[in-house]
């Protein structure tokens, strides 16, 4: 593997992948389990801080079963402000923990940027923290969400939101 | 808990600047507990027949009133394509129907999802949900999710081959299959774009396809796709193939370029 502009380029052949999740287990339907749901965050506003990952949403959510796992889902929809062209990085966490990353967008300026980032991460029984952080190169300037003035005028909806939930495993 | 609804665009559609917002997809879900929220999830990939340099917006709709669950896709230049796509949690429902639409919106020029020419390329898919926030009785019945990150680097072939391929066993005699990939890829030094597809035990249920432009030498996209397709009970393959149409496009494997590029595939067997 070689780099360039600090990322790897590849050559590499595919190989076969694990199943790193496996099926569900046939009787888990009649196992008692019980989800508790966190409110979903809503966004207020957001920008960027070049170099830095910064939090744009943060989620509770409580495990109560032994076997369980975090299903996390979090979107963004918003707007590079000024120039030059930026790369646009999210990543997801778990009290401190990345457990996803890699969804990053090149954009230029007034270019709007959405997209999914997800996880299912198995956890004990107990009370975690999930946040949401974006993150954008310097000296490429501010991807901007903010719902309150739609980024562009007369587009509204400009949003982030994050759910945390238990799941079986 | 009501059965979740899937909805795809199966037409060819074509917006410009001057229509304003546009009803895309309609859906009708029926939620049997006030204290439900609702998921949203929805993906689009679309293209740009006139002109570039231009965002695309979609929002979703509940009874009428935009919700906070938009979307947008900038097009680089002429003749490229975009995606997007986005997720959210509705709550404050009264139990009973509710009508969800997706929307869509152009800054400019001729704008098209080809989803009956093309569907492998250009697609608009909305899938909704009742989530319970209680309740072991209606929670019992769920199903473990599948959730499989690529663990290896990749490169696009000139034609569709095989990115990522997991396995998902569904039980019940009739299921739904919500799989949610999400996507990112660099292309390097040329204009072209990232076609990707999701293949459910080898037939497709729809791709996208997003432009990198050379603004900066190395470009990187990113775009998930949400499907869900009914099926048997059984082991169901799930392969995301991929091809692009100049340069080099990668996927580098998280284990050592975790922080930009990601194939994830996630599935979960639903209520038909």
């Amino acid at each position: 593997m070689t780099t360039q502009g600090g990322y790897p380029q590849i050559g590499g052949q595919r190989v076969v992948v694990p199943n790193l999740g496996g099926p569900p287990p046939a009787a888990l339907g009649t196992i008692a389990f019980r989800v508790t749901l966190g409110d979903p965050g809503q966004l207020t506003s957001y920008t960027t801080t070049e170099d830095s990952w910064t939090t744009v949403l943060t989620e509770s959510v409580t495990v109560l079963g032994a076997a369980s796992a975090i299903m996390i889902f979090a979107s963004w929809d918003g707007i590079k402000t000024n120039a030059p062209v930026c790369l646009l990085r999210a990543r997801l966490r778990i009290d401190g923990s990345v457990v996803a990353e890699g969804v990053a967008v090149s954009l230029a300026p007034d270019e709007m940027a959405s997209s999914i980032i997800q996880a299912v991460v198995p956890e004990a029984a107990g009370a975690y923290t999930v946040d949401l952080q974006m993150f954008v190169e310097a000296p490429d300037g501010d991807f901007v969400i903010d719902p309150a003035t739609g980024g562009v005028p007369g587009v509204d909806g400009r949003q982030a939101s994050l759910l945390a939930r238990e799941v079986p495993t | 808990m009501s059965v979740p609804k899937f909805v795809k665009l199966a037409a060819d559609a074509t917006i410009t600047s001057a229509d304003g917002w546009q009803d895309l997809l309609t859906t009708t879900l029926t939620v049997d507990q006030a204290s439900s929220k609702i998921l949203a999830i929805f993906t689009t990939s679309f293209a740009s027949f006139a002109g570039g340099g231009y965002n695309t917006h979609f929002r979703v709709l509940l009874d009428g009133v935009a919700q906070p669950c938009s979307a947008s896709g900038a097009v680089p230049v002429s003749a490229t394509n975009a995606a997007c796509g986005a997720t959210a949690y509705f709550s404050a429902l009264s139990a009973g129907p509710h009508t969800l639409k997706l929307q869509w919106n152009t800054e400019n020029g001729d704008t098209r999802i080809l989803a009956g020419a093309a569907p492998d390329v250009y697609s608009a898919d909305l899938y909704v949900e009742e989530y319970p926030t209680t309740g072991t009785a209606v929670l019992a019945t769920e199903k473990a999710p599948l959730y499989d990150p690529l663990a290896v680097d990749s490169t696009a072939l000139n034609a569709f081959s095989v990115l990522h391929t997991t396995t998902y066993t569904t039980i019940e005699a009739s299921a739904q299959l919500l799989i949610v990939v999400s996507l990112a890829t660099q292309l390097t030094l040329v204009t072209g774009s990232v076609v990707a597809r999701v293949m459910v035990d080898g037939a497709s249920v729809g791709g996208m396809a997003y432009t990198s432009f050379p603004g900066s030498g190395l470009e990187f996209g990113a775009a998930p796709m949400v499907r869900c397709p009914t099926v048997a009970a059984g082991a169901h393959t799930i392969d995301v193939e991929w091809h692009k149409t100049a340069g080099t496009a990668v996927v580098c494997n998280p284990a050592t370029a975790s922080e930009v590029n990601c194939c994830t595939i996630l599935a979960q067997e639903k209520a038909a």
